[in-house]
């Protein structure tokens, strides 16, 4: 059950958005969240969606899958859209009973909210769907690297990154058997009441982190063994180029606000 | 030419109301090339042992050199870890990275090595290992046995005079555990590479050129494999074993069997024991 959570999750397909830079993807999603929260006007929301709905068909990743991972933040866009919805102040007064009053105005800002959360989501799973943790966590590593100058500790920070990566699949798997030894032992998780419930889970999380101490100890050991330091300069196996693609993903950007500034100035 | 000398070394844990002596005046030289495995009980020091070779630990009294950098020298720390690489029991505790192939390059990227470099002793040291075909898995997805090959990668990579395995086949199920043997063996006798092993399973240690037996921080017996499992008893005491066909061998000549020579692996004791029925083993 543990198993079917998946963070960062990555959906292999060969696509040229795949085999892109991943600098470019990083940069790309900025961009597209920049302009989702900048831009107004209807025809801009559907160039927008235009310019997804081509991205996703060029990623070769199933609709149905991009869906799925909507459906945590369902809640979320709802709320978000009934609040303004309700909330807005407005002159067209469609309905009105009580405290309750819907304008124009507010139907208008719910469903330009709940577009927006959707389009942010959409856009930022592309890059994780498109990308493995590492290649992403190595671009950023290259794309944050002037922060080095004035002190900022990247490389350790993405390190730290990579290392709780490569551990969530073995502490899961240490979760699993945590669970199913204190099953064994008569814990008991399907309690109705929340507060039992909830209790239950300390036999879990003590187990579980006196192990993650005794792994984090073993693998700094290691680590020491194979000469990291992390003050010290390191080199890199991988190296990123900037390829066709990553220039065509550029032209494309240059293309799309031009567009959108052709919407604005002409309607 | 010695790789690793131990010379009066001591190592104890203070507290503030008693000492606890873990090595005890070890004296002990090995050899380049060679393939020492080190047996002791629990607590016998043997681990720690292992890791005064990497200058994990320092010595409380004495000195350790490695390819002669001695290990109190912190100017000469990495030059001394790239010299000996060390393997640990636990393989999931030691695999950094989320991709076969950038784990084995970690060590070389902490060396600073060129990328073109990097790539080639890389791809060098996972076809030794046996594990080329691996290169892009992920490592949560590989058994025990792969796991600790590749870890044994990583540290080749940076290529290492000595390995210091530190009972790398105990958490292995019996496939895994030969996997790596065979791995380490070809290592020391195709790359001449210095090898001690640390390990509790004596059919291991009998394949070694020399095996040091440790009790309580003192070293007891210093021989060949042959000569150290002569001495059953002795091991016996200190709550070790033998080889099971070394037992085998011991038992038979007791209930006066004639079998004279040291028995250390399974097809030697089959060999004797044809001899004796007046077959010879094909």
């Amino acid at each position: 059950m543990i198993r079917d959570i998946t963070i960062g999750q990555y959906y292999d397909a060969p696509s040229p958005i795949h085999k892109m830079d991943p600098r470019t993807k990083i940069l790309w999603t900025l961009f597209y969240m920049i302009t989702l929260f900048v831009v107004e006007g209807f025809w801009s929301y559907v160039v927008i969606v235009a310019s997804t709905a081509l991205i996703i068909a060029l990623s070769k990743i199933p609709v149905k899958f991009m869906l799925r991972g909507l459906k945590p933040i369902i809640l979320l866009v709802v709320i978000t859209a009934a609040l303004n919805l309700f909330m807005t102040q407005g002159e067209n007064v469609i309905f009105s009973k009580g405290i309750f009053t819907i304008t124009l105005e507010g139907v208008y800002m719910a469903a330009k909210m709940a577009v927006r959360i959707i389009l942010l989501i959409i856009g930022t799973s592309i890059l994780t769907l498109t990308t493995t943790p590492t290649v992403l966590t190595g671009g950023l590593e290259i794309l944050l690297s002037p922060l080095k100058k004035i002190g900022v500790p990247i490389s350790v920070f993405v390190m730290m990154v990579g290392i709780a990566l490569r551990f969530i699949p073995t502490l899961l798997d240490e979760t699993d058997k945590i669970i199913k030894a204190q099953t064994s032992r008569g814990a008991d998780f399907e309690n109705k009441n929340p507060v039992k419930r909830i209790k239950a889970m300390i036999p879990i999380l003590i187990p579980l982190f006196v192990s993650a101490f005794r792994r984090a100890d073993d693998l700094a050991v290691a680590m020491e063994c194979r000469c990291y330091n992390a003050d010290a300069d390191r080199s890199s196996y991988r190296r990123f180029a900037f390829g066709k693609r990553d220039f065509y993903a550029l032209m494309y950007a240059v293309i799309f606000v031009i567009i959108l500034v052709v919407i604005k100035v002409v309607l | 030419m010695n790789i690793i000398e131990a010379k009066n070394l001591i190592f104890s844990y203070k507290s503030n109301t008693h000492e606890k002596v873990v090595l005890d005046n070890l004296n002990i030289n090995i050899e380049k090339g060679s393939f020492t495995a080190i047996i002791g009980h629990n607590g016998s020091g043997k681990s720690t042992f292992a890791k005064h070779m990497n200058a994990i630990l320092l010595p409380s009294g004495g000195s350790i050199c490695v390819c002669k950098i001695d290990s109190k020298d912190e100017e000469r720390l990495y030059e001394l870890r790239k010299s000996a690489g060390m393997v640990f029991q636990n393989p999931d505790n030691q695999i950094v990275a989320t991709i076969v192939e950038e784990d084995v390059a970690f060590g070389l990227e902490n060396l600073c090595i060129e990328h073109e470099e990097m790539h080639k002793r890389v791809e060098e040291a996972l076809k030794a290992v046996n594990m080329y075909k691996y290169r892009k898995r992920a490592p949560h997805l590989l058994s025990g046995g792969q796991k600790q090959r590749v870890a044994i990668a990583g540290v080749l990579a940076m290529q290492p005079e000595c390995i210091i395995l530190d009972e790398p086949t105990a958490m292995l199920d019996p496939k895994g555990r030969r996997e790596v043997m065979d791995t380490i063996l070809s290592l020391n006798k195709e790359k001449n590479i210095t090898i001690v092993m640390i390990t509790h399973y004596m059919d291991e240690a009998a394949k070694a050129d020399r095996v040091i037996v440790l009790d309580k921080g003192k070293v007891i017996l210093d021989d060949t494999p042959q000569n150290v499992f002569e001495k059953e008893e002795e091991l016996l005491s200190l709550g070790l074993s033998v080889p099971h066909s070394t037992e085998l061998a011991h038992r038979l000549r007791k209930s006066g069997i004639k079998i004279d020579r040291a028995i250390l692996t399974p097809e030697d004791c089959a060999k004797e024991i044809l001899k004796h029925k007046g077959n010879s083993y094909d």
